[in-house]
């Protein structure tokens, strides 16, 4: 990849890409930065000029029964919708890459749609139907519709990654006697494992920032972070929500690093 | 590198754990619904922690901004997750037209002679005595707005406006802009064409205004300075400008319209109960006074009043000098074209 | 072949349950007609005798719908049967809503309930509401389609478009695919030179890169699109820049305006444009451009037709992408865009939150659901699903 074809007029080139690049990455960047000097406002408005520096809304957050609650809700919604997610994702995209070449774009289409189907038509097909099993506004309820939501996303990463993978290594298991599950624990599961983690860290993302399903499914005792942000900024606009948005771009970006460098060990493997 | 990953979902799955068998385990709970913002910071300091701490109920709190649709679609899907909700006089009456809401039992909670005879109804007891009034930042608008004329006429006021966006109470406005005076405004809306006139009126504001939907983003936005003025709620914004001192006005000698919300119990809440515990409470003067302390709206328990300073009772939209400005919103009118007229008003806006 | 079975059934069975099952309901929603047919039984079966050609239905029918009426208003089913038929004409609420409170007592009175009727309100001798009640009394109806294409049964029968005034869903498409489109154009005019840039860099400065590429993908939409607000209004930052360096002389508003939607969607999609492309760009072989250079193609020529032409499925994916997930926008554009720009999604949520109509929620929802479903079918039959790639 280093090894770049030279032509006339190719530094320029590149020098006019990196401005380009670096223009729009520090547009990307405003959203991010712009809160933060927010976050530690003493008034009660989410706008410029602030009246005097206070850790006020830090202390709101972690004092507020509200908040912390609906940390933990996001953190118990995510972690459990999105390990299923990944079961069933995994399982899925094993059993895609099986079938013959012509069955598997119809079944990969019918997978990862949930994905490309627009989300208030999934929200609200879920709330109805939710709605009628008396699951609405309820914990099993929200996990199932994140459940449906980060499935695609598991998917995509593990099928690629199984492209690459060597399907000889799982006949050579099976042809010297282990059985097909021994097989999947210790031989296909261990070198697949990157993707499947990466999977797993994209359906965790989604669940925790996923906000309009739970709007439509989840009642005020399944209020998650995203949610009480919502609300936060539409039916009470409280600084505490830039003092979120900054612990939350904090841990974005070391979850960021952390999948950097999943993707590179992945890569040395 | 795999033992790694294993360290890295044990912790994780370790802290899920522990998330799941910290979920509070409570007796009994309601699950109370209110304006949001700084109303419900008002409800929460003055009453419900107080109610909470002596009953052992748990008060789950949430909010919205009015819509009749939240509470039709919880009865119509049977998933019901509020208790208590605080609704406009329109909404109120509609709601117990369509069964929507439990009957009050105002013998458990105390009689219905206690309150004020417009603060209650079959299925409600007055929360909240409100208005919404002209507001604008006195710190930049040197020369105070007096009418709706004045909201209107962007010439004087460059800028944009804010507007609440729904048809109550956004087409009162516009026919006061229109030079109706204030007793004739619902004569006007009445009669043929009057619906119409106000559309006209709104057309021409169209392109400047910014549509809000909930007591904090109005405040936003004429704080930030996107809006130069805006329809408000008076007790938010009196409280929001006395917490960020902020020079937020109110043009009541330009009329403003005056409304009261009600606590009411949906039908088959499951914490009914409880709901019904709540309202006992609240109904005692003294209770119904904090909220007036916190935030200047009236109560439906005439001797609250005599427990609040005047410089509270000053800013109430109910004090007597302000009657003269006052246009009560007209209930029964909007029973008959709530439906209608929101409908018609959610197009006009979108296009 | 039997573990093939047993891997996919897992995942494929919880999505028929738990998706494509509430999916089927949900689009069943949008044709069906349970809140007025259940409630009109013995009145349907009377009106069906009538001729419609004038005047209106008699004795039997009257007779007919008061009981019906009667019996509606002992299960509490009055309400919701006087709100959808007050979708079709306006006014049915208070009629139905009257009728149902006195229906016991005309019960009570017997004969005429035709005369009855009208004297508790002149509006039931008019034709419009029986012609009404006759169309709408099917357990299906087209109501909710016609609606969303801005079409409606006049009182001779014919269908014809609405006036002006009263269409709106049609140009609320309009607007949903123009936004859409115009996002989708933009993100590619910024991605493709971005990850041409990351695809042709070494690894190690490629790594780091990618880092900027998927930032928005790991920071909430919620809070990109508040800062957006913040960022772009009359007094925000981006207006004290402008006004500092002199490029305006007075302050531009763009928060709630239609550029405010496409400046945050762009950010928010961006990274599903890029990723696609930068990994279809990896999988081209540096040495065919090198190969048509040394055969004497310029750099552009060599670009233009070999690198581009291998970089267009990954071009087709991330346009995919984004324009699907564009057609379903809600948030973003609620949070920063004014009321006029608001998507089909928006107005979805609206009937479900504003105005309880789910029979409209779900047409709209279900024409925007046939649309998606369209162009994906045709991408995966050209492109190809395996094309998505999110690395």
């Amino acid at each position: 990849m280093a090894s770049v074809v030279h032509y006339p007029g190719q530094r320029l080139l590149r020098a006019a890409l990196w401005a380009f690049a670096i223009v729009i990455f520090s547009v990307q960047l405003a959203p991010l930065v712009v809160l933060i000097p927010l976050s530690f406002t003493s008034g009660t408005l989410l706008n410029f000029p602030i009246p005097s520096f206070s850790l006020r809304w830090y202390g709101e957050f972690f004092g507020s029964a509200q908040w912390l609650g609906s940390l933990r809700n996001t953190f118990v919604v995510g972690v459990v919708a999105s390990t299923i997610a990944t079961i069933l994702g995994t399982l899925g995209a094993i059993g895609v890459l099986r079938v013959s070449p012509r069955l598997q774009p119809f079944l990969m289409a019918l997978l990862i749609s949930p994905m490309v189907i627009p989300l208030v038509v999934v929200a609200l097909a879920m709330f109805l139907h939710l709605a009628r099993l008396g699951l609405a506004a309820s914990f099993t309820g929200l996990i199932i519709a994140h459940t449906v939501v980060c499935m695609p996303l598991v998917l995509i990463p593990v099928v690629s990654t199984l492209q690459g993978f060597d399907m000889n290594l799982f006949r050579a298991a099976l042809s010297l006697g282990a059985s097909p599950t021994r097989t999947f624990l210790k031989v296909v599961l261990p070198l697949i494992m990157p993707g499947v983690l990466a999977g797993w860290l994209f359906a965790f993302a989604t669940s925790i920032d996923e906000i309009v399903v739970t709007l439509f499914v989840g009642g005020p005792e399944q209020i998650t972070l995203p949610r009480q942000i919502y609300s936060g900024l539409r039916e009470r606009i409280s600084p505490t929500v830039a003092a979120v948005a900054t612990l939350s771009t904090v841990l974005a970006i070391s979850m960021l690093v952390v999948v950097e460098v999943l993707r590179r060990r992945s890569r040395r493997d | 590198m795999l033992s790694r990953i294993w360290v890295w979902g044990a912790s994780i799955a370790t802290c899920a754990i522990m998330a799941f068998s910290s979920v509070a385990m409570a007796d009994g709970k309601v699950v109370i619904t209110g304006w949001g913002g700084t109303w419900n910071d008002a409800y929460r300091d003055g009453i419900w922690k107080p109610f909470a701490a002596e009953s052992k109920v748990e008060v789950v709190e949430d909010q919205y901004n009015g819509e009749l649709a939240k509470i039709r679609s919880q009865i119509e899907s049977g998933t019901i997750t509020w208790d208590m909700v605080s609704v406009e006089g329109a909404e109120l009456l509609i709601g117990c037209q369509e069964g929507l809401y439990e009957k009050i039992d105002f013998a458990a909670i105390g009689g219905r002679e206690q309150f004020m005879p417009y603060a209650v109804d079959d299925c409600g007891v007055s929360s909240d005595i409100w208005a919404t009034g002209l507001a604008y930042d006195a710190d930049v608008i040197k020369d105070p707005p007096k009418s709706w004329a004045d909201f209107w006429d962007v010439k004087k006021y460059p800028g944009k406006r804010g507007m609440r966006s729904t048809a109550k109470e956004t087409l009162e406005e516009a026919l006061m802009a229109d030079g109706v005076p204030i007793d004739k405004v619902y004569e006007t809306l009445r009669s043929p064409g009057g619906v119409d006139r106000a559309f006209k009126k709104l057309d021409e504001l169209k392109p400047y205004i910014v549509w809000w939907e909930s007591g904090a983003q109005f405040l936003e936005l004429l704080s930030s300075g996107e809006v130069v003025m805006t329809p408000a709620f008076t007790g938010e914004t009196i409280t929001t400008a006395q917490q960020n001192k902020r020079n937020l006005k109110i043009a009541w000698d330009a009329g403003f319209l005056l409304g009261v919300d009600h606590w009411v119990i949906l039908k088959g809440a499951p914490n009914k109960d409880n709901a019904v515990k709540f309202l006992a409470y609240y109904a005692k003067p003294e209770v119904a006074a904090e909220f007036s302390k916190r935030m200047p709206y009236g109560t439906p328990h005439p001797k609250s009043y005599d427990l609040l300073s005047t410089e509270v009772k000053a800013a109430m939209p109910s004090a007597p000098d302000k009657k003269q400005w006052a246009l009560e919103f007209d209930y029964p009118f909007w029973v008959e074209n709530l439906d209608d007229l929101t409908a018609k008003f959610q197009a006009w806006a979108a296009k | 072949m039997f573990w093939t079975v047993a891997l996919l059934s897992a995942p494929l069975l919880f999505l028929a349950t738990a998706f494509f099952y509430p999916l089927a309901t949900f689009l069943y929603r949008s044709v069906d007609n349970a809140e007025i047919s259940g409630s009109l039984e013995a009145t349907g079966k009377a009106i069906a005798t009538w001729d419609r050609m004038s005047g209106i239905p008699g004795e039997e029918v009257f007779r007919a719908l008061v009981y019906d009426l009667s019996e509606a208003h002992e299960n509490g089913r009055q309400a919701l049967l006087a709100r959808y038929l007050n979708y079709r004409v306006n006014g049915f609420r208070t009629l139905i809503m009257a009728a149902a409170d006195a229906a016991p007592d005309l019960i009570a009175r017997g004969t005429s309930y035709q005369s009855n009727l009208i004297e508790l309100d002149p509006r039931w001798a008019e034709r419009r509401y029986w012609l009404a009640i006759a169309r709408e009394i099917g357990p299906v109806t087209s109501f909710y389609f016609m609606t969303a294409a801005d079409l409606q049964i006049k009182d001779d029968g014919s269908i014809g478009r609405k006036s002006d005034e009263d269409a709106l869903y049609v140009a609320i498409f309009g607007r949903t695919l123009l936004i859409s489109i115009t996002v989708t154009l933009l993100c590619l005019v910024i991605a493709y030179p971005i990850a041409f840039l990351v695809a042709s860099s070494p690894p190690k400065t490629a790594n780091r890169m990618m880092l900027f590429v998927v930032l928005p993908f790991w920071s909430s939409l919620l809070i990109r699109s508040t800062a957006w607000v913040i960022l772009l209004q009359e007094k925000g930052p981006l207006n004290d820049l402008l006004l500092t360096f002199g490029l305006v002389n007075e302050p531009v508003s763009i928060a709630y305006t239609r550029s405010a939607v496409f400046i945050a969607m762009v950010d928010i999609l961006l990274p599903f444009m890029t990723l696609p492309i930068y990994s279809n760009m990896k999988g081209i072989p540096t040495h065919y451009m090198k190969a048509a250079i040394s055969l004497g193609a310029t750099p552009f020529q060599a670009f233009r037709r070999v690198y581009f032409p291998l970089s267009l499925p990954g071009v087709a994916a991330g346009c995919l992408l984004v324009f699907v997930l564009a057609l379903g926008y809600y948030i973003t554009p609620d949070l920063v865009g004014g009321r006029s720009d608001q998507m089909i999604s928006w107005f979805v949520a609206q009937y479900t939150n504003k105005v309880v109509n789910w029979g409209l929620a779900a047409a709209l929802g279900t024409t925007l659901f046939i649309l998606t479903l369209l162009i994906y079918l045709v991408f995966a039959w050209q492109v190809g699903v395996s094309r998505i790639r999110l690395e």
